[in-house]
Formats: C-alpha cells, sequence, structure tokens
C-alpha cells in the first residue's frame, strides 16, 4: 500500500485527541463501558468526535480543526460536558491521567473491531498493557517537507513535553518513581521510538515504500513514533503526552507545541541533523523518570542542565511566538509549573501522600477531570 | 431413642450439633467446587444442593437448625450480604437516570400485580394474595450478590443489577410491613392503630441503620478496612446490630442494608473490604447457603405443581418485561435489558425470611402463602444463581476464561 500524498492544511492550526479513562464510581477500577457509553452519547444527540480505543475501559476524544488555544479549549470543554453527562446516565467516572493507578491488565477486555483483534493477536499481552491514556496533538504544517523539518525540529523538546504533561506515576498499585511510566508501556512496541531522520516527503515516502514491502507495515497507524506525519490530514502529530487532569492543561500543552512550531517554522533556529538523536533516549528517558529533575542535554552544544529551567528558559525565548498567537500568558503558566515543579505526576503523589488509599485517589482525578 | 452414649468420653457428647455444622463445612465447599468444575454453575448452587439433600434424607438438620447460635450465624451471613450491597448502591444515579427508577418501578410493580392475580385465582383471598405478591418483588439480595462477587462480575447490569435488588428489597420489606398493619386493622382497630405498628416497625429500622452506619464510617476512619482485622471488626458491629434489631422489632433485612446505602451516600470515599468481610463471613456464607436448601422441603416442588410453574413463569416474564420497557431510554442495548431482566430471577433466602415474619403473625396465612412460594422458591434456589450468572456472562461483564480465579 502507496503513503497517500500529504494533504493541505492551514498552517499552525491545531487538533487534539485525549484518550480517557473509564471508571467504577463504586471501587474505581476501570470499567469495560465504551460501548454504553457511546450508545448512551448517541442518544442524547452528542455531537463531536468520539471513538473506542483498543480496550473497553478507554475512550477517546477529538477536537476538530482548531485556530488557536481559545477554539481548543471551548471545544474540548463542551466534548468534556457531554461525556460527563453521558457518564452520569450511566454512573460511571471519568479522568485523565496517563495510566491507570491499580488496574491489572490482565482483565482487560480487548474492544470488538477487526482492527483491535488483529492488534491483540499480534502483540499479545502488549495490547492489554497499552491501556494507557496520551494526549495527541496535531499541528497543521504548510507542506510535506516543512512537516518533516518541523517533526525533527520538534524532537529536541519531547523531553520538555513529556516532564510538563507527565501523569502517570502510579502503575498497577504501585508508585513507580516515573513521573509519565505510560511511555514505558509503549517503547515495548517494536516500530515505537523515533521516526527516520529524512528531510523530504520523496526520502519519507521511499521509506515507507521499503517498510511496507517487508510487510512490516501497512500504514502510518502502524508506526507508534514519539511523533509523526499524518498525511492524510496534512499535520504531524505529537504523541508523548500523558493526558492531563484536566482540559485546561491539555488546551495549554497544545499551545505551547504551537508556539513551538510557529517558532522553528518561522525562526528556524538551527537545522536538524541525524546527530540531535544521539542523545533522544537518555534524554526522552531522564524526562519519563525525573519529570522536570532529568537532565537534558543539548544535542548541539552537549551541554546539561537540569529539565524544569530548560523547560523555563524555552518558554522564555519563543515567548513572542506565543504572545503572535495570543497565548503568551498560557505559555508563561506552564513555564512558572516548570520552575516550581508543578506538573499533574506531583499533584497524585501530593494526593496519595494525604491519603494512601488508590481508590480514593482514583476518585479525586474524576472530581478534578469533571472541575468547570 | 437415644443409644446410651455414656461410655465415651465426656467430649463426644456435644457431637450431635458441631458434628452437623463439621460435615456439611467439608461436604459443601466440595460439592460447590464439583458443582463448579463439572456444570460452571455458580459454587452456591452446590451449597444449596447439600442442604436439600440433608433435608431429603432427614439427616440431622433440625437439631442444627434450631441450634441459636447457629441461627444468628446465618442472620449475620445474610446481614453482611446485604450490607455489601447496600453500599454498593448509588441513590443519586437515580436522579441522573430517571429511567432507571422507572425500570425499579416496573419491574417491582409488575411482578406484584401479576402474582397477585396468581394468588386471586388459586383462590388465596386478598391478604395472602397481597402477601405473596409482595413477596415475590424481591429478587433474592443475597444470591444476587454472591453470585456477582464471586464470578468477579462488573459493568452496567451488573451495577443496574445490584441498584434493582436492593430496591425491590425495600418495597417487599415495606409491602409486607403495610399488608400485616392493614390486616391487623380487619381483625378490629382503627385506620390508626394499623399504621402505627409498620411505622413503629420503620422508625425502628431508620435508626438502627443510621447507628450502624455511623459505627462503621468511624471505624473506616481511623482503620484500613482492607485488613482482616478491620474486616472482623465490623463483622462485630454487624452482630452487634442484628442483637439490637432483635430486641427492638426493626427489621434484620432493612437495617443492614440501609446501614450500606447510607454509608454509600454520605461519604463518598471508596469504601472497600474483603468479600464477605473476610474468611469468617465467607463460611458464614457458605452455611447460608445450605441452610437455604435445609429449610426448603423438597416434596413442596411436587405439591405445588401446575400453580408454582404458572408463578414462576409470570414473575420472570414481569421481571423481564419490565427491564426491557424502559430498558434503551435508560441507556442500555435490548440484549442488555433483557440480561437484567434474567439476572433478577433469583428469590430464596429474603423470601422464606418475609414468609416467616408473615407466619410468625398469622400462622393460617403464612402456611398459605408458604405452601403456594414454596415450590416457586425452591425451584429458583437452584435456577436462580444460574440464571444471574448466565445473564452476567452472557453480557460480557465476567472477566475472560477467569471464572475460575475468584473461588469461594
Amino acid at each position: 500500500m502507496a503513503l497517500e500524498s500529504f494533504a493541505h492544511s492551514r498552517c499552525l492550526t491545531l487538533g487534539i485527541e485525549l484518550e480517557l479513562q473509564l471508571v467504577s464510581t463504586h471501587d474505581f477500577d476501570l470499567v469495560g463501558s465504551a460501548p454504553d457509553l457511546l450508545r448512551v452519547l448517541h442518544q442524547q444527540g452528542f455531537v463531536g468526535d468520539v471513538k473506542p480505543e483498543i480496550t473497553k475501559s478507554m475512550i477517546e476524544i477529538a477536537t476538530g480543526i482548531c485556530n488557536g488555544h481559545a477554539d481548543a479549549l471551548s471545544q474540548l470543554t463542551a466534548l468534556r460536558d457531554g461525556l460527563l453527562e453521558g457518564a452520569r446516565r450511566l454512573d460511571i467516572g471519568i479522568c485523565g491521567g496517563g495510566a491507570h493507578a491499580f488496574q491489572h491488565w490482565g482483565e482487560r477486555r480487548i474492544s470488538d473491531g477487526a482492527r483491535y483483534q488483529h492488534l491483540s493477536d499480534l502483540y499479545g499481552y502488549l495490547a492489554k498493557q497499552f491501556t494507557v491514556f496520551g494526549q495527541h496533538v496535531h499541528i497543521g504544517c504548510p507542506g510535506s517537507d516543512e512537516a518533516l523539518l518541523l517533526l525533527h525540529g520538534l524532537s529536541r523538546y519531547i523531553p520538555h513535553l513529556i516532564a510538563l504533561s507527565a501523569s502517570s506515576p502510579f502503575v498497577q498499585g504501585n508508585d513507580t518513581g516515573f513521573d509519565s511510566a505510560r511511555l514505558n508501556s509503549i517503547f515495548a512496541f517494536p516500530l515505537s521510538g523515533r521516526a527516520p531522520f529524512v528531510l523530504n516527503w520523496e526520502d519519507f515516502k521511499q521509506y515507507f515504500a521499503k517498510m511496507a514491502r517487508t510487510g512490516v507495515v501497512e500504514s502510518m497507524k502502524d508506526f507508534y513514533w514519539d511523533i509523526r506525519p499524518k498525511p492524510e490530514y496534512g499535520t504531524i502529530e505529537v504523541r508523548v503526552l500523558d493526558t492531563p487532569l484536566t482540559v485546561e492543561r491539555a488546551a495549554a500543552l497544545a499551545a505551547l507545541i504551537q508556539a513551538l512550531a510557529r517558532w522553528l517554522i518561522v525562526e528556524k533556529p538551527f537545522r536538524p541533523t541525524e546527530d540531535d538523536y544521539l542523545v533522544y533516549a537518555f534524554n526522552r528517558f531522564q524526562a519519563c523518570r525525573f519529570g522536570y529533575g532529568g537532565v537534558w542535554v543539548d544535542p548541539s552544544s552537549g551541554e546539561r542542565g537540569m529539565l524544569g529551567d530548560e523547560i523555563v528558559r524555552l518558554i522564555g525565548r519563543i515567548g513572542h511566538h506565543a504572545a503572535e498567537l495570543g497565548t503568551d500568558a498560557i505559555c508563561a503558566r506552564l513555564a512558572d509549573d516548570a520552575g516550581g515543579r508543578r506538573n499533574d505526576a506531583q499533584w497524585l503523589r501530593n494526593k496519595q501522600a494525604a491519603d494512601p488509599l488508590l481508590p480514593e485517589l482514583v476518585r479525586q482525578q474524576c472530581l478534578r477531570w469533571a472541575e468547570p | 431413642m437415644t443409644p446410651d452414649l455414656s461410655f465415651l468420653p465426656g467430649w463426644i457428647t456435644p457431637l450431635d450439633t458441631s458434628f452437623a455444622l463439621a460435615l456439611l463445612l467439608v461436604i459443601a465447599p466440595l460439592a460447590g467446587e464439583a458443582v463448579f468444575r463439572l456444570l460452571r454453575w455458580p459454587r452456591i448452587v452446590g451449597y444449596t444442593l447439600v442442604g436439600l439433600f440433608a433435608s431429603a434424607s432427614s439427616f440431622d438438620g433440625a437439631g442444627l437448625e434450631l441450634s441459636e447460635g447457629f441461627q444468628h450465624g446465618l442472620e449475620v451471613a445474610m446481614a453482611v450480604l446485604l450490607f455489601e450491597l447496600g453500599s454498593r448502591v448509588n441513590l443519586p444515579w437515580l436522579r441522573a437516570n430517571p429511567w432507571l427508577a422507572a425500570t425499579s418501578v416496573a419491574e417491582a410493580g409488575l411482578s406484584f400485580f401479576l402474582v397477585f392475580g396468581i394468588g386471586h385465582y388459586l383462590g388465596l383471598g386478598p391478604g395472602s394474595s397481597l402477601a405473596l405478591a409482595a413477596v415475590c418483588m424481591v429478587s433474592s439480595p443475597v444470591v444476587v450478590m454472591r453470585v456477582a462477587s464471586e464470578i468477579g462480575a462488573r459493568g452496567q447490569v451488573t451495577e443496574r443489577l445490584l441498584m434493582l435488588s436492593a430496591l425491590n428489597t425495600i418495597y417487599a420489606v415495606v409491602a409486607v410491613q403495610v399488608i400485616l398493619g392493614l390486616l391487623g386493622q380487619v381483625h378490629g382497630s382503627n385506620a390508626l392503630e394499623a399504621l402505627r405498628p409498620p411505622l413503629w416497625f420503620l422508625l425502628n429500622t431508620l435508626v438502627l441503620s443510621i447507628m450502624l452506619a455511623l459505627a462503621v464510617g468511624l471505624a473506616r476512619r481511623r482503620l484500613d478496612l482492607a485488613n482482616e482485622n478491620s474486616a472482623l471488626l465490623l463483622l462485630g458491629l454487624i452482630f452487634l446490630a442484628l442483637v439490637l434489631v432483635r430486641l427492638s422489632g426493626a427489621s434484620p433485612i432493612l437495617v443492614p442494608l440501609l446501614a450500606g446505602m447510607l454509608l454509600r451516600s454520605r461519604d463518598p470515599r471508596p469504601c472497600l473490604w474483603p468479600r464477605h468481610f473476610g474468611t469468617a463471613g465467607g463460611a458464614l456464607v457458605v452455611l447460608l447457603f445450605v441452610a437455604n436448601g435445609m429449610a426448603a422441603d423438597w416434596r413442596l416442588i411436587v405439591g405445588g405443581g401446575l400453580a408454582g410453574v404458572a408463578l414462576l413463569l409470570l414473575r420472570a416474564f414481569a421481571k423481564v418485561a419490565g427491564t426491557v420497557l424502559f430498558g434503551r431510554r435508560s441507556g442500555l442495548s435490548t440484549a442488555q435489558a433483557t440480561a437484567l431482566g434474567v439476572a433478577l430471577l433469583p428469590m430464596s433466602g429474603t423470601a422464606f425470611l418475609l414468609t416467616a415474619s408473615l407466619y410468625s403473625a398469622f400462622p393460617a396465612m403464612g402456611m398459605k402463602v408458604a405452601a403456594a412460594l414454596a415450590g416457586a422458591a425452591m425451584v429458583m434456589e437452584i435456577l436462580g444463581p444460574i440464571a444471574t450468572q448466565w445473564a452476567l456472562s452472557h453480557c460480557g461483564e465476567t472477566p475472560e476464561g477467569k471464572e475460575a480465579a475468584s473461588g469461594a
């Protein structure tokens, strides 16, 4: 199967997908209610993009094409409110967070549908372990070569985005010590990681054709890269974020990615090289494991810094691009969080320290998600 | 004729009841496991069958059954299951989904009217027919709770099953009390007098359930209830509440059920404790189902005859029709709504207990109701758990291939 051609999209438009947890309001463990929720949403005339995910206790919502932060936030808020209305009729809870704190993967059920059954057959227990919850952000690109340039430019800042969004410290009933343990579930897949270093679309098409010929992949969907091009939308898709605990944070993170993209496209502050990826896996691990406290190695200079400080510096550097987009206040607040070492993983750990009962923690997550 | 056992050492003399008890505790789990492995039926069917065979073979059940300690143990087991059920019921759900409330009224109401019709047709007389109808509303909360937790069911049908079962139990207990009050009026007192006993009964029940809820609430604030020791404390509190129930004449069914519900609604922090409050509660629950089997007389199945079959079929129709009627509007698929109706079929322990309260007030009527009911209730003791299990696994609410993992 050939790669579809890169569609036209308006530069720097946004699209956000959020994968959400469905939990029982009795024990706050995951519950396979996605088919019920979809049915109820349909009945209540819910408009908006809502889809099942690989296991039945996950649901995905997606905005349409957004002009910017305000648009994205209002779309996300409407989606959230509609979902909550359906959830109330079913007496189930919905929450954000990159992983459920104490579910057992063996109890998950794969969703109906040929693709999910295929993935389950192919990946075995990895498919059930894939019950983790991410935020994907699409950025509209003026053209296919620009998309690849943007993809490899953004790669440097993947650790920054991981630390800001991290919300999965607890997995299978234990504190993992990671800020984002969710990404460990994704690294287990053979086609995860980073996109190959090619900077023009013809080369990328060739790469895809070679991979397709081996039979390893059939479509772009089979790549689980941290950032991947999405030719049919004319976007690149950033996939490393944990689903935050609130729609406000989800919108703010998208705004930051948009400002970063504007900076990279307009200013072209550096030329990405293959050598950027020498430190990629190290930086990413540090961000997952230690969050803001992780080490970040600058791929060009080789200098080391603490990720939290690097985030503050980066947001300062792209400030006027954020201002152009009207999101300088939003991005400044993220810089404040990084400076104060606050993220959702920290919030979860604080709550759990106050009350160690993990079901209660998940209940708090549900309340946080539903906060108007 | 008692054989002369004087040559035996002294410690063997209390052999009668404790031997029976020990034997049951050995045989019942074996039977439960056999039924589960060979037939994939819920283990409680095995326990109940052991009870049935014990009573059929006139195994010395009577001595055991009459012993006060044994009776109290059974009441605790029942109260434990009712309390667990109550703590699963989230009443605000009824406000968020009024069609679920409508479903509850529909399934209980239809059961009531259809069974009343049968009673009338059989010539039971209005009083007995009303009582029979009230008792038949109940979807044995004890069986429902036990089966759902044994197979680890989760999902919409399971949650609604627990909710509807708790509600129809409340309807039935209240209805039986009101009927008793009204019958008291027939026996020659004024209307106000007639309503006093049921009101007094409800007031007592409410006060005791609030006290139990407060006590458990206090315990959970200080202790981790997932811990076996704290679970024993809960068992003790429930036992204590039941003693007070007996002294005050409140409802042994409603007090633990309402206490669980109050606990859930007053404090949203998740209530989690070991199933049946740990192994002690678990052993009592096994005995409860054995005793249910023993209490029933298998000859009544035959005696109940066609009337019993008609009663069962009409009640089943009422339950399924009631859940299907508003099923889609309440957010279920038709298949789920049907499964919910089937899952609501069990009737047993609670029905007997309610009949017993009728019997103690009006023996003649109690006998009539018991005779009409017994055949049906007995059959449902076996079929009910199977129906619930089938319904829950049929709509995909049990863990895949893991039925074996959560044992008795």
